[in-house]
C-alpha cells in the first residue's frame, strides 16, 4: 500500500504541475518531511511516519491566473469529494490519500471555509500559516520542484503547535518531528539560520517554543541553542 | 510513548477509513442507476436502461440517444465499478486496522 500511496501522491503533484497550479501551492504537513530528504542529502535524516492526508497551503492572495477544476482533475484517479466537519471544508478523498487545502488565517480569524474560485474548492483557514509561507524552498520531489516551507520554519511551527495540542501523543509527535528536522539542520551547519528565524518570531511564540523544547529531554542542544 | 503514538495514529486512520467508506458510498449513490442496453430493431438503434428492482430487472425505454448521453451512461457504469472496488479495499483496510488495534 505504501508504494501505491507514494505513486498516487506523485501523480497528484504531476497533475497539479501540468495544470500550472503547483507553483502557487506549498506542500505542508507530514508529507513535506519526505521532500526534506532532498534538502538534507548530505546529512543523516529520516522522515517520520506520514498520515494519509496531504495538506496544500495556498498563500493569500492566491496567484492563479487561470481556472482549473480540481475535482475533475482528480476524478479519474478515483478521488471523491468530501466535506469535513460542520463547516464543510472540502477534501478529495481516496483510500490511499486525502487532499486538503489550507489558507493562512488572519486577524481575529474566521473558521469559515475560504473559497478558492479558480480551483473550484474551499480551503480551511489555519493559524501560523503565513509564517510557513514566508520562507519557502523548492525541493525535488517526484521529479518536480515542489515548494515546501523552509525546514527551520517548519520545525519552529511544529514546536509551537505541540504546545497547543490537547492530546499528549499528538504533541509528542509534533515535537519529535521538530527535533528531527532541527537536528538535521544543526548537522548541516545551519545553526545561524535557526537562530535568525527564531529571533524573528514574536516574543510569545519564542516563549512557547522554548518551553516546548525545555520539556523534551532529548533536545537539550536545541534548548541551549534557542536560549543563547 | 511510541506505542501510544502508533495506536493513536491507527485510531485516526481507522476514523479516516470509516469516513472514506461513507464518501465512496455517497459517490455511488450520486451515480445514476442502471446499465445501458442497446437493441437494434428494424435497423435502428434504441436504448433501454436496465435497473434492478428487488429480484427483478426492469428495462426502461430511453429511445434513441446521442453520443454524449451514451458516454454519460458508460462513464457512470465505469465509475460505479471503480468505486465498488474502492469500497471493498477500504473494507479490507478497516479490517486490518481493527485487527492491529485489538491484537
Amino acid at each position: 500500500m505504501d508504494n501505491a500511496q507514494y505513486n498516487l501522491c506523485c501523480e497528484v503533484l504531476r497533475r497539479l504541475h501540468r495544470e500550472k497550479v503547483l507553483d502557487h501551492m506549498v506542500l505542508i504537513g507530514s508529507w513535506c518531511l519526505l521532500a526534506y530528504k532532498d534538502y538534507f542529502k548530505n546529512v543523516q535524516y529520516r522522515p517520520g511516519i506520514r498520515t494519509r492526508d496531504i495538506d496544500f497551503l495556498i498563500p493569500l492572495p492566491s496567484r492563479f491566473d487561470h481556472k482549473v477544476d480540481l475535482e475533475e482533475l482528480f476524478r479519474d484517479l478515483d478521488f471523491v469529494t468530501s466535506f469535513k466537519g460542520r463547516k464543510g471544508f472540502m477534501q478529495f478523498v481516496h483510500n490511499d490519500l486525502m487532499l486538503e487545502f489550507i489558507v493562512p488565517e488572519r486577524g481575529r480569524g474566521s473558521s469559515n471555509p475560504i473559497t478558492i474560485a479558480d480551483l473550484g474548492i474551499n480551503a480551511q483557514p489555519l493559524r501560523f500559516m503565513d509564517f510557513l509561507a514566508s520562507n519557502i524552498v523548492r525541493l525535488k520531489f517526484a521529479g518536480l520542484k515542489v515548494a515546501v516551507p523552509h525546514p527551520v520554519n517548519f520545525a519552529l511551527i511544529k514546536a509551537l503547535i505541540s504546545a497547543r495540542r490537547q492530546k499528549p501523543v499528538k504533541s509528542e509527535n509534533d515535537l519529535r518531528q521538530a527535533v528531527d528536522v532541527l537536528r538535521a539542520l544543526i548537522e548541516a551547519g545551519e545553526t545561524a539560520s535557526i537562530k535568525q528565524t527564531f529571533s524573528s518570531c514574536p516574543i510569545r511564540w519564542r516563549k512557547s517554543i522554548r518551553k516546548a523544547f525545555q520539556n523534551e529531554l532529548l533536545a537539550e542542544e536545541i534548548s541551549k541553542l534557542l536560549l543563547e | 510513548m511510541v506505542l501510544m503514538f502508533i495506536k493513536d495514529m491507527l485510531n485516526e486512520e481507522l476514523q479516516n477509513s470509516i469516513q472514506i467508506r461513507k464518501d465512496y458510498e455517497q459517490a455511488l449513490r450520486n451515480i445514476p442507476k442502471g446499465s445501458l442496453v442497446r437493441k437494434i430493431i428494424g435497423g435502428h438503434e434504441y436504448f433501454y436502461l436496465a435497473c434492478r428492482n428487488g429480484s427483478k430487472v426492469q428495462f426502461n425505454y430511453l429511445g434513441k440517444l446521442d453520443k454524449a448521453s451514451i458516454d454519460k451512461y458508460d462513464q457512470a457504469r465505469i465509475y460505479r465499478a471503480r468505486y465498488r472496488k474502492k469500497l471493498s479495499e477500504v473494507d479490507q483496510q478497516i479490517k486490518f486496522i481493527k485487527k492491529a488495534l485489538n491484537g
